[in-house]
């Protein structure tokens, strides 16, 4: 029996149950699951994991797998416009569906042809895309899931895993000797740069002094970055990003291939 | 389809109030036409209410199923409702007149229907169902109305329940 739910404000509702499966099941069989890191970016079959989930502040009792829905109150028609994410339970899997405003389908007139042609009037609908942004599985307590953004609202505080840099952090990192901006203001920093600051100047502020001065001295030879009195000019986003690449050591030649390269994604793999 | 279907539950709940009323009134429609044999009415009256119950029991079963897979708490309520129940055929024995009847009678079904935990209906147990207060693991107190022997929250089997609104489910 599969069963769905919705996520009204703070509140999960009880939508409906049916014998047969909702959608395709997950099978962690076909994908590459890969423990959560925030500079990876994911292939087309793979998927970020993150096990022990239950351990994780952000775990919530829906996952249970004692989770009974009859404790929860029946939707009513009027909170489907404040529908914000759906569960659904099957075969053991718990699937978390983001619901944004595009997955509405109000008043569409379509021609369905899969029998004899018909005019099919869509009203107030809402689409279950075939895969789902997060998979609980609960007999590996694991997660599975491809774009932490999209998980907040189903998981408060999930976002912290990928979380941008403070505006005290970005300033603790751009009053850094090696860095002096120019043209761009330390507050107005994107949030994708916000993020590497997040996640590399940490790893950087972690760092041994020899390490962080051997660090910087392979960055200002890798990042291609205008260097005046020992200092990056940082320009632009772009510059800055850079920079933070090089912090990460992703520039590397390859000597086979004889070419120098930057990696855009990057993880640790144990072998 | 949900609201009339409540509606009917509830009617049948305190269908009793009406069937006292009725034969402490001696009101027989047919007393002419059946001479010697009117009692056979009085038997219908009494039959009525158990004729309402099977069709809601029947009903029941169209009704949303959602799933019970934990309790932590559970205990029976079977008797908190009797106490209550009687009191409607007191009242039933005490009014005076068809229109208070009739007043009385709609604000009883009213508020049994809109106090939503209130689907008590005796003649379940005659048909062998127990009525339980439940906390689900979450913590949730509903009333499950139950055909099983429920004593132990440790041996609760899981498994799927009708949901007749939000606080009342059946297994059935």
């Amino acid at each position: 029996m599969s069963e769905l739910i919705g996520k009204i404000n703070a509140e999960f509702k009880y939508i409906l149950n049916q014998q047969v499966n909702i959608i395709e099941d997950f099978d962690v069989a076909t994908i590459e699951s890969i423990d959560f890191t925030p500079s990876h970016k994911l292939d087309e079959d793979e998927w970020f994991k993150l096990s022990n989930f239950s351990q994780n502040d952000f775990y919530i009792n829906v996952c249970n797998s004692t989770y009974s829905t009859a404790s929860i109150n029946q939707i009513d028609n009027n909170d489907y416009r404040e529908i914000s994410a759906i569960g659904i339970f099957q075969n053991g899997q718990k699937h978390f569906q983001r619901i944004t405003p595009s997955l509405f389908v109000n008043r569409k007139t379509i021609l369905d042809y899969s029998g004899a042609p018909q005019i099919v009037e869509h009203r107030k609908q809402i689409e279950i895309k075939n895969e789902s942004d997060a998979v609980y599985i609960a007999s590996n307590d694991t997660l599975y899931f491809k774009t932490i953004g999209k998980l907040k609202q189903i998981f408060p505080g999930i976002e912290e895993l990928h979380r941008e840099a403070t505006q005290e952090e970005v300033d603790t990192f751009v009053d850094n000797d090696f860095i002096k901006l120019d043209g761009i203001e330390a507050l107005s920093i994107g949030v994708l740069n916000r993020k590497r600051i997040a996640d590399i100047g940490l790893k950087y502020s972690n760092l041994s002094d020899s390490k962080k001065n051997a660090l910087i001295a392979y960055a200002k030879e890798k990042a291609g970055v205008e260097i005046e009195d020992d200092s990056f000019i940082i320009k632009s986003e772009t510059d800055l990003k850079n920079v933070l690449y090089a912090m990460d050591q992703r520039y590397y030649y390859a000597d086979i291939y004889e070419e120098n390269r930057v990696a855009s994604s990057v993880r640790v793999v144990s072998n | 389809m949900n609201f009339i279907l409540r509606l009917f539950l509830t009617f049948s709940a305190v269908s009793f109030f009406l069937i006292v009323f009725l034969i402490q009134n001696e009101i027989n429609p047919f007393e002419d036409q059946l001479g010697e044999y009117a009692w056979l009415i009085y038997i219908a009256y009494v039959i009525a209410p158990f004729l309402f119950t099977i069709i809601s029991l029947s009903i029941c079963k169209l009704l949303t199923p959602s799933t019970i897979n934990k309790v932590i708490s559970l205990e029976t309520s079977n008797n908190d409702f009797l106490a209550n129940y009687l009191a409607f055929f007191f009242v039933a024995l005490s009014v005076e007149g068809l229109i208070t009847f009739w007043v009385v009678f709609g604000m009883t079904i009213l508020f049994t229907f809109v106090s939503r935990v209130s689907y008590f209906n005796p003649i379940f147990l005659v048909f062998g169902y127990n009525f339980y207060y439940i906390h689900t693991d979450e913590n949730v107190k509903l009333m499950l109305i139950s055909r099983k022997k429920l004593k132990n929250p440790q041996t609760f089997q899981s498994g799927s329940v009708k949901r007749i609104n939000d606080y009342t489910f059946i297994e059935i």
